[in-house]
């Protein structure tokens, strides 16, 4: 057995009930839009802890602002984390399954781990008392930060795990032993682990800026602290891009040579986009509420783009094991696939109407027409 | 092709799926009952302009946000993983089929979060109708989260039609589906109710704790009455071999049935007494009794309801060691036992070490350990502590040396609840060697015998 | 605020109308399988 034949035999004899394409799309698309969340998780309860310690008013509202922001956003990262587990276990079964099980342990320390940032981002944003010396609970902000690094870290090895199926069986096997115990780490990458977590300081940044902007309409918000925390982010996303895309290279260099991965369009495609954000950033640092929609706007699509070049950058990688996920069995269904594509226009209406109430009641401080 | 193994040493992979599965059950049914208690108290508070009643709905929807939205979403996503460690093969058999299904699922999720938050974050702050509204909106999501998962886990019992056409509606809508449904709605109410009365317990004022208790009480008693009803439904559509299998052949799943049972009527009385006769005075401590005792109570009977289902994981498809019992042509896929038991597992499995691919006197054991595992640590231990201990099972059975171990094996599938053995006759030689060395470490088996001489 | 509030009953509206559909949909197939009763 070769290990392109073991790579096949191991997927689903069930085979997939769609075309892959479509599978990778959302895979890909959901996938963005969950590290974007985890990235406001990560950043915003760095920044919430880092402010909460601060001596300024500004510093303490905005620091309770970032910590009850942040346990909407972890929650919003949970559930959209779900879409991408999900597809990645339908065309890249394999891959995923021998990681996870490789790893077991750190597959399930994630979700401990997850769990207690959250616990502890509740306890900070619920327990600190601002009028209090601010001591003592403020550990639970750094402890929330830590565990979702830690989150992060069991994730990213087991991603990179995923991509290096000729060590597998080295890894698994030591004589005649098997091992199963799942606790070893038996391969991660620093220079990509930092380029999933730099960027939190980037789109924390940006989502400071859309905060700036958002509550400018509000008659009972104090318009000098907004501008104050308008000012502060895109200062901190313009210069943890600049981090960001020097990381960036230094992964693209470390990547194996035989990938030509240097020379793959799909590559430049997500630099560009990154590069065009930043030029969006450096505008924005002159007037952040003016820039907030567009740097927002071009930071989805630079990590969307990202998204791309991660995904294609995985293909190429499996590809040299005669890997892809387009000959994958077809059992097409078209049934469940609608049943699928109605809901979600439906889940999209449905949302769209308590997000337009918190919306108007955020932006005008109330729902109603006359108050507008 | 099979995967690599993991393995909970001492303990039993079983035991990491039971944790998680038994506590999401908790989260999970409290999300999909609590917001229809909510629904008909914020309306009646708001027509009797009863701001005590809503201090306490704020304080019910701030711990389901909490509980729910942290424990819930990650012991559900916690499921998942324990499948994937324990069973992948099963797991992704499942998703092949039902991805849909989940993405579908995955739409309400969404809704919840953004339902939830906003209701929770506006109250007070919005109109009166809209905030019902809001509330209403989360609890239909939360609710057919419910219809479409239990859709999933009836399939699991019971798969229906889907045996012979493979299809995603004929195997959703199967046999268990609607009881079950049933029954969870139900008691969903029961969970819903439990958690409004801990929360009720801890209010200061009497008046606003008694109202709270009784309609808490009110919805936790009718809960368990129409699910008890329902549950009877439920047993009346699993397959025979489950019946047997709970109620006949394993002393350990009957008494989970009758644990379940006994849980039900301490709840019952818990809610009668606290919820009327005390609703004034009831204190946290009865209430968290209570908790404790559902917990009990479910983890009895999905425990129960989990081993029903054995030797399979999907009926009539997977056994419980992952392997494929049974062509599914509708799908094109044929069944892996045959080709085992001609050539042998080990030659198959590419995770196996070179060295034991071809059994010989020197490797046997190891043979007959890797063998061992791939079969049944989905299920059993193979230390003497933990779940299914196979060292404890054997001594229980009377099969210490490896001819008596090796007998056994053969005579596996006379077990409803046990797959057959998968191998060659080496193969079943070597894993009773193996076996039988887990009874009596000083045992060593003759090389002769395992290799058929 | 009555566009918002029409915005509401659009979203109520719809989820009822799916589980109409979806579960009429389940029960008539369970009742063409045998696997309702």
């Amino acid at each position: 057995m070769n290990l392109a034949q073991v790579l096949n035999g191991l997927r689903d004899p069930m085979g997939v009930p769609f075309y892959p394409w479509f599978f990778q799309v959302l895979m890909v698309l959901t996938f963005a839009l969950h590290i974007i969340f985890v990235n406001l998780a990560i950043g915003g309860s760095f920044m919430a802890v880092y402010e909460h310690y601060k001596k300024g008013e500004n510093n303490k509202r905005l620091s309770r602002f970032l910590a009850r922001s942040s346990t909407v956003n972890l929650s919003a990262a949970v559930v959209l984390g779900v879409a991408p587990l999900l597809f990645v276990q339908v065309v890249y079964d394999p891959f995923w399954y021998v990681s996870n099980l490789l790893s077991a342990w750190w597959a399930v320390g994630f979700l401990c781990f997850v769990t207690a940032a959250f616990l502890a981002l509740y306890a900070f944003y619920l327990k600190r008392n601002p009028e209090s010396g601010m001591k003592g609970f403020g550990f639970f902000g750094w402890l929330t930060f830590g565990l979702l690094l830690l989150a992060g870290f069991s994730m990213h090895l087991l991603s990179v795990q995923f991509l290096e199926p000729e060590k597998w069986k080295l890894w698994y096997l030591s004589g005649n032993i098997m091992n199963t115990s799942g606790t070893t780490v038996y391969d991660f990458r620093i220079s990509r682990y930092l380029h999933f977590i730099i960027p939190s300081f980037a789109i924390t940044g940006v989502f400071m800026m859309l905060y700036g902007w958002f509550f400018r309409q509000r008659q009972d918000m104090d318009k000098e602290y907004l501008h104050w925390v308008a000012v502060s982010g895109a200062k901190m996303a313009l210069w943890a891009t600049i981090i960001q895309i020097i990381i960036g290279f230094w992964w693209l260099f470390s990547l194996p040579k035989n990938l030509n991965f240097t020379s793959n369009a799909f590559l430049w495609i997500g630099v560009i986009l990154g590069v065009i954000f930043f030029l969006v950033l450096m505008a924005a640092q002159k007037d952040p509420e003016k820039y907030a929609v567009l740097s927002a706007l071009f930071a989805f699509l630079a990590v969307l783009g990202m998204a791309v070049s991660r995904e294609v950058l995985r293909m190429v990688y499996l590809g040299k094991f005669n890997y892809s996920i387009y000959t994958y069995k077809l059992n097409i269904h078209w049934g469940s696939t609608a049943l699928f594509l109605l809901t979600f226009v439906m889940g999209i209406i449905v949302m769209a109407y308590p997000l337009t109430v918190a919306w108007k009641l955020g932006r005008y401080g109330t729902t109603s027409k006359e108050g507008a | 092709m099979l995967y690599p193994l993991f393995e909970w040493h001492g303990v039993g992979n079983g035991m990491l799926m039971a944790i998680i599965a038994t506590y999401h059950i908790l989260p999970c049914h409290l999300a999909t009952g609590a917001f229809w208690i909510t629904y008909v108290m914020e309306r009646k508070a708001y027509q009797e302009n009863d701001e005590g009643m809503l201090e306490f709905i704020k304080k019910y929807s701030l711990l389901v946000l909490i509980f729910c939205f942290v424990t819930g979403s990650l012991t559900g996503a916690g499921i998942w993983y324990a499948a994937t460690l324990i069973s992948p093969r099963a797991i992704s058999g499942l998703i092949h089929n039902y991805v849909w299904g989940w993405a579908t699922e995955w739409v309400f999720f969404l809704i919840e979060i953004v339902t939830i938050y906003t209701y929770y974050y506006t109250f007070g702050k919005i109109s009166r109708k809209a905030h019902l509204r809001i509330g209403l909106i989360y609890a239909m999501s939360a609710w057919l989260s419910m219809v479409i998962i239990t859709g999933i886990l009836g399939f699991m019992l019971t798969p229906g039609k889907w045996s012979q056409t493979g299809l995603f509606f004929d195997g959703f809508f199967n046999p268990s589906y609607w009881p079950q449904l049933f029954v969870r709605t139900a008691f969903m109410f029961v969970v819903g109710g439990a958690y409004a009365a801990i929360v009720a317990s801890f209010m200061k004022d009497p008046d606003i704790k008694s109202k709270a208790m009784k309609v808490a009480a009110k919805w936790g008693l009718g809960g368990l009455i129409v699910g008890g009803l329902f549950t009877v439904w439920y047993f009346t559509k699993i397959p025979a071999t489950a019946k047997t299998i709970i109620f006949e052949d394993l002393a350990f799943t009957k008494t989970m049935f009758e644990i379940a049972i006994a849980a039900g009527v301490l709840l019952f009385i818990y809610f009668g007494i606290w919820g009327f006769m005390k609703s004034r005075t009831a204190g946290p401590i009865p209430a968290i009794i209570a908790m404790l005792v559902l917990f009990v109570g479910i983890c009895a009977g999905e425990t129960m309801r989990e081993m029903a289902r054995r030797p399979y994981l999907i009926p009539g498809y997977m056994y419980s060691n992952q392997m494929i019992a049974k062509d599914m042509k509708p799908k094109g896929v044929k069944n892996e036992v045959a080709k085992f038991n001609k050539e042998g597992v080990l030659k198959n499995y590419y995770f196996a070490p070179e060295s034991v691919k071809e059994i010989d006197a020197s490797n046997f054991m190891a043979a007959g350990r890797i063998l061992t595992k791939l079969e049944c640590i989905s299920c059993h231990t193979v230390e003497s502590t933990g779940f299914f201990s196979i060292p404890k099972l054997m001594v229980r059975f009377g099969a210490s040396s490896p001819e008596e171990v090796h007998d056994f094996l053969d005579a596996l599938s006379d077990y409803d609840y046990m797959p057959p053995f998968v191998g060659t006759e080496k193969e079943k030689r070597a894993m009773a060697a193996y076996i039988a060395s887990l009874v009596n470490p000083n045992q060593k088996a003759d090389p002769a015998w395992v290799l058929g001489k | 605020m009555e566009e918002l509030e029409k915005f509401g009953k659009l979203a109520t509206g719809l989820m009822v109308a799916w589980f109409i559909v979806v579960a009429g949909f389940g029960i008539v197939l369970s009742l063409m399988n045998g696997t309702f009763f």
